[in-house]
Formats: C-alpha cells, structure tokens, sequence
C-alpha cells in the first residue's frame, strides 16, 4: 500500500507557517530522509506553500537512491503530481533536478498546498537515503 | 512583416510599475497566443518580437526562466530571449529549438547574468526562425525574470 510521508515542515502540529509578508522572491525549503523502500505512487508532502503565493522554480537535490536505475520521481502538488517535475531518473544516480516541466512556472496557488515528489517507478534497490526540495515563490500580486 | 507584440504587463498605458524592493525581485509575464487584444492571434512570422515583462532602471539580472508552449508542428521554428525590442535580443537565452515541442529554458548566454540597466526596459522573445511546419495560433508563452536592485 502506498503511503504519504512527511517531511518535518508537513508534519501535522507542525507549526510551519510559510512566508507571505515580504515583497520580491520567497524560498521554502523542506528534506526528507527515506525510512523504507519506496514503492510505486508513494508520495512525499515536502513543503508548504501558502494560499495566494505564485511558484516560480523547483529544485529537487536526492541522493543516490537506486543504483539498478529503476527509481523514477516527480514533483507537483495535490492533484498535479507530475505539475513541475515529471518522472526524472535523478534519483538513480543521485544529483539535481529542477522545474521542467512546460507550462508549470508561474503557477498561481489560491489555497494553502504541500509540494510534493511522488514516485512513478519504485526503486529495485532498497537504499535509503535523503531528498531535499527547495521551492522559490512569490506573495507578489 | 515582423510585429512586435506585448504581454497584458508591456502594453502602453497598463500603468505596470517594475518593482524595485530590496533583496531578490521575481517579474512574470505571459503572453497568450490566442488573445488578439494582446495584439495577438496570428502565427508568428520571423524576427517577431514579444514583450514580456518590464525591469526598472537599476536592475541586475539574476536569471531568467523562458516556459514556451509548442509553436510549430515540424521542426523549423528557434526563439531567444534578451532585450531592447529590436536589439540585443539574444543576450540572456541564446537561440533554441525549444518552441518545437514546448520546453523550460534557462538563461544560457555568457555575460548574460549579472545584466545592468540603467534605463527600464523590457525583456522580449525573439522569434528567430519561423515555424516550418503550421505555426501554433493557440498557447501561453511565459518568461519569469529574477533581478535584484542596488
């Protein structure tokens, strides 16, 4: 059964309140360290991002999750889960993924949402490891 | 004949202010094909230029970020980004095939980060080389424009 992991910016009680009183370009940023294997339509709440923000970029920075080159990840929020990111293999041999996906700059949120990477394919190896999000946005009208 | 055309932040008398806060400044524009009050709704021809956003004198350049929608059903069609509306217009992402299936493009342009201006201006799509195949009449052409202010 798939499951939906936190990470501790998503946690409920959390308290992680995201930014939305200052002009100009707003981060958020969130990690998550694998407990168990991943499997197929796993999904990771990473971050927050607060009604009325507009998401300009993602960066996605995994480490080495699946040396067998099975893993597959992408990044969208509820919904939209393949919004910004779309079945990327960086985590395989670990490294950097960012928005690529045509069409998903400047999406615009009107409810509060959690940034989330979901799995497409499981990984065949079962290394564990730690995922970082980094989401740029805007409060700007 | 080429046009130049402008997204709903560059046309005359919108009143759009670039802002000028301290820190890391983001501006998005978009340009929807379709929309002929745009000065829209045509296919691109060569050497068309879109208007995208406005930068504030004063303004370094960061990075820029070009999301641009399938414009061409064969494979003819290139595009840049820079500024000046009729120069300069490969200064921040060079010319590309991206438009030929929809694509994320970075900017790529040696020189191109860390771009000063001293007057305001606007940065613009160029539309290098026109489609080959039938050219998209429908679509959103989107480029966010990260600065930041002395």
């Amino acid at each position: 059964m798939t499951t939906p992991f936190y990470s501790a910016d998503c946690t409920t009680g959390s308290g992680v309140q995201p930014r939305t009183k200052i002009n100009g370009v707003l981060a958020v940023s969130g990690e998550y360290t694998t407990l168990t294997k991943l499997i197929a339509a796993d999904v990771i709440h990473m971050v927050k991002v607060p009604a009325g923000c507009t998401v300009l970029d993602v960066i996605l920075d995994i480490a080495v999750m699946d040396a067998s080159a099975a893993l597959t990840l992408s990044v969208g929020y509820t919904g939209a889960l393949t919004a910004f990111i779309n079945a990327s293999t960086v985590g395989q041999a670990g490294g950097i993924a960012r928005l690529s996906v045509t069409g998903g700059t400047q999406k615009a949120f009107t409810a509060e949402d959690t940034i989330q990477v979901s799995v497409d394919t499981g990984p065949t190896d079962t290394t564990l490891g730690l995922m970082k999000l980094t989401v740029l946005y805007t409060m700007d009208p | 004949m080429a046009t130049v055309y402008y997204s709903p932040d560059c046309r005359a008398g919108n009143n759009v202010i670039a802002r000028a806060n301290p820190g890391l400044n983001v501006v998005c524009g978009a340009f929807n094909i379709a929309t002929a009050g745009e000065g829209g709704g045509v296919a691109f021809v060569d050497e068309d230029v879109i208007q995208m956003v406005k930068v504030p004198a004063g303004a370094t350049i960061v990075d820029c970020i070009l999301d641009v929608c399938d414009l061409d059903s064969s494979t003819g069609i290139r595009v840049s980004v820079g500024y000046g509306a009729t120069t300069y217009l490969e200064t921040l992402i060079a010319i590309n095939d991206g438009a030929i299936a929809g694509e994320i493009i970075r900017m790529d342009v040696a020189g191109g980060s860390q771009l000063a201006f001293t007057t305001e201006d606007t940065i613009d799509v160029h539309i290098t080389t026109v489609a080959s195949g039938t050219a998209a009449t429908t679509g959103i052409i989107k480029l966010t424009v990260f600065y930041t202010m002395p």
